[in-house]
Formats: structure tokens, C-alpha cells, sequence
């Protein structure tokens, strides 16, 4: 490599620009979040994947420029990718597990074993267990017969 | 008579390992990158878990995220995003050879820094008036305007002119269990992230040191160079907690 070529200077007008490049898209991901895209599309990860679409470019751009990695040799480009294709690795592999099944409600969908706080759903007003007034955490699932209760915290 | 003879040394910038300054920095930058791979993995973890509960619980992750103050969230990236362009001014000027400016640049880099700190820790005073913090008080029952304060009554009340803009949609007024999981979140991910920060400025303050001796020249600036490698990955971090922490407002 030439010895123009490892003492690459940037100039301060390219990190400006990309200062500017960064604010413009912090605007932009706060201003997309007060619009419920969420709602359009009938699920839970519209907003919240187009606000990290949006911080993936916002970290190429520091990576690239900030960080030189575009000026960097074939190694650097390497060692820098390697880091993001294991996280993306980790990240793939664990959610074709948790995006293929249902847990909804943060729970499996066959009923648990029964337990202090596991009370079948028209017992639910009672109590969980004698002299406490535990309430459901939230209204059962359709279809489901049985809810999990929280004993209140001085029970 | 014994003479004296005196040979100027100067130290040699290249240490004996290498064969020229171009691959002692290619090495200095493979090390650091080596090293930022494994905090990758290591915030990497913590985001992965985030995912799979925020998966689980998408509706209090949300119900969680509306009680932190987004604007402070907001400005807080702004100002780190400011940070990371006064360390690239300071690798500039190491790399033009100018210790007064690397000062110069570094001094602003930690002072910028500080104010997000001061930032940080405010909104940390807020949710502990709040009642917002896992193990320590969260609780079910909003706190009543006199144990939040007038101080923190104040943020809230930006907070509700900004929702009066765009309404969130099903906001609760109770607090519900499963929150406390967002907010364990929340406190650990910030929590090492700042304290990263605070390394961070610890090793500027070393640098700066090294700069008022005039160590660095356009031949030589490695620790500055690769210092900010660090400095620019804590802001990549911050980037990526902003929407997954600050900005889950629609359902």
C-alpha cells in the first residue's frame, strides 16, 4: 500500500457532513415514532424495526467515517464485520425459535402445572392462596382456562 | 581525562516488534477492533435478551418505555452524537501533528461527555422520585405530586404538553408487574453504558496529559486514533438504546 494511502487525512468537512447526516436522522427516528405505524400493520414491530433500520445507518455512518474503517485495509474491514455477523448470527438463530411459536401472553399455550400463583380462571376472583386478595395480572386469553395471579407484595 | 561522550537518542516511536510505524498502527487498530468485537457481543447479549422479552411483553415494554422522559432520551443522543464529533476533531488533529488542538478537542470531548452524564443522572433522580426502579421502589400506585416533587413534577408536565402534539395510544394509568422487567432493562443497559462513558473520560484525561508533553505528531498518534475508535463505539451503543428504550410509543 502506498504511503499516501496509510496516512489518509479526512477532512473536517466530511465529518461535519456526517454530523449533520446524524441529527438529521435522529429527527427523523423521534418524529417516526409519534406516528403509529404499529397500528397500520396490525403488530408490534413496524415502529420499532424502522427505528433500528434507521440506527443501523446511523452506526455505519460513525463506523465509516468516525471511525476510518472505509480508509481501513481488507483486515480492519474483517475484524470490524466479523463482530456484527456473530451478533447477527446470535440474533437470527435464537428468534426462528421465539418468532415460531406462540407466546403470546409471554407464556406456552398448553396449561402449566398447577401452582400457588396458577389458579384456574373462574376461580380467579378468589384468592391464590388463604387470606390474600391476589389479583389477575391481566384478563385471560381467549380460549384459555387458566391465568396466572400475582399475591400482593405484603401477602 | 576521561571524555565524555553524550549520543543523542531520541526514542525510537516504532517499537522493535514492528517493521515500520504503518503496521504498528494497522496492528494498534486490528487490537482495538479485536477488543470492541467483544463488547459488541457483550452489549450484544443484553440486546438479544432485550428482544426476547420485549417479544413476550411487547404491550409493557411499551407501557414501561412511556414513563421515561423521551425529550431528555432525544437530547441526550444529540449531545453524545456531538461527542463523537469533537474525538473524530481530536484523531484530526493528531493526525496534522497539533498537541495544542488535540488538547483543545479532548477537553471538549470530556465536557460534552459530562453534560450527558448530568443528563443521565437527572433522569435517574426522576424515575427514583417516580417510583420507577426495580428492588429499589418500584410500585404499582403512581407516587402523589408531593413525594414526586416539583422538580421532577416538571418533566412530567413537558412530558404531557409533548403527548397533548400526538396522544399515545392506551396509555395506562396503572402500573402493571411485568413493567419492572422493561425497567430492569433500562437500568442495566444505561447503567453500563455510562459507565463505559466514564472510562472513557478517565483515559481522555490520561491523553490529555500526554498531549500537553507534546507526545503525539502526525507520525505518531496511535492511542488517539484508537482511543476514539472506543469513544465512537460507546456512541453506537447509545444509538441503538434510543429506540429500543426511549421510543417504543405506539402499540
Amino acid at each position: 500500500m502506498s504511503e499516501e494511502a496509510h496516512d489518509h487525512i479526512v477532512s473536517p468537512v466530511a465529518y461535519v457532513g456526517v454530523l449533520l447526516a446524524l441529527l438529521a436522522l435522529l429527527v427523523l427516528t423521534v418524529a417516526l415514532a409519534f406516528i403509529d405505524l404499529d397500528g397500520r400493520f396490525h403488530t408490534h414491530y413496524v415502529n420499532l424495526a424502522v427505528a433500528i433500520l434507521i440506527a443501523m445507518t446511523k452506526a455505519f455512518l460513525i463506523i465509516l467515517i468516525f471511525m476510518h474503517v472505509k480508509y481501513g485495509s481488507k483486515l480492519t474491514w474483517a475484524f470490524a464485520s466479523a463482530a456484527f455477523v456473530w451478533l447477527g448470527i446470535m440474533m437470527t438463530l435464537s428468534l426462528t425459535d421465539y418468532l415460531s411459536r406462540d407466546y403470546r401472553e409471554g407464556l406456552p399455550t398448553t396449561a402449566p402445572q398447577a401452582g400457588p400463583n396458577i389458579i384456574r380462571t373462574p376461580e380467579r376472583h378468589q384468592s391464590a392462596s388463604p387470606g390474600a386478595s391476589a389479583q389477575p395480572v391481566r384478563p385471560p386469553v381467549a380460549g384459555r382456562d387458566w391465568t396466572i395471579v400475582v399475591p400482593p407484595r405484603n401477602a | 581525562m576521561t571524555q565524555h561522550i553524550v549520543i543523542e537518542s531520541t526514542p525510537s516511536l516504532v517499537q522493535h516488534q514492528f517493521e515500520d510505524r504503518h503496521q504498528q498502527k494497522e496492528a494498534a487498530t486490528l487490537g482495538m477492533w479485536t477488543f470492541l468485537a467483544t463488547e459488541v457481543l457483550f452489549f450484544g447479549g443484553l440486546f438479544m435478551s432485550y428482544t426476547v422479552c420485549r417479544h413476550l411483553y411487547p404491550e409493557d415494554f411499551r407501557q414501561g418505555a412511556m414513563n421515561l422522559k423521551w425529550f431528555l432520551g432525544a437530547i441526550n443522543t444529540a449531545v453524545l452524537l456531538f461527542s463523537s464529533f469533537t474525538m473524530a476533531m481530536a484523531v484530526h488533529s493528531g493526525a496534522v501533528g497539533s498537541n495544542p488542538k488535540i488538547v483543545r478537542y479532548l477537553v471538549l470531548t470530556i465536557l460534552i461527555g459530562c453534560v450527558f452524564l448530568v443528563i443521565k443522572g437527572t433522569e435517574y433522580y426522576i424515575e427514583y422520585r417516580e417510583h420507577l426502579i426495580p428492588g429499589l421502589n418500584f410500585s404499582l400506585e403512581k407516587p402523589s405530586e408531593d413525594q414526586v416533587g416539583t422538580f421532577a413534577r416538571a418533566f412530567e408536565k413537558a412530558d404531557d404538553w409533548f403527548s397533548k402534539i400526538s396522544p399515545p395510544v392506551n396509555k395506562q394509568e396503572k402500573r402493571d408487574y411485568p413493567q419492572q422487567l422493561f425497567f430492569l432493562f433500562y437500568f442495566i443497559m444505561t447503567m453500563i453504558h455510562a459507565t463505559h462513558m466514564i472510562i472513557g473520560i478517565c483515559i481522555m484525561i490520561v491523553l490529555i496529559q500526554m498531549a500537553r508533553r507534546n507526545t503525539f505528531s502526525a507520525k505518531y498518534h496511535n492511542p488517539i486514533e484508537i482511543f476514539g475508535l472506543y469513544w465512537h463505539f460507546v456512541d453506537i451503543v447509545w444509538v441503538f438504546l434510543l429506540p429500543t428504550l426511549y421510543l417504543l410509543r405506539s402499540p
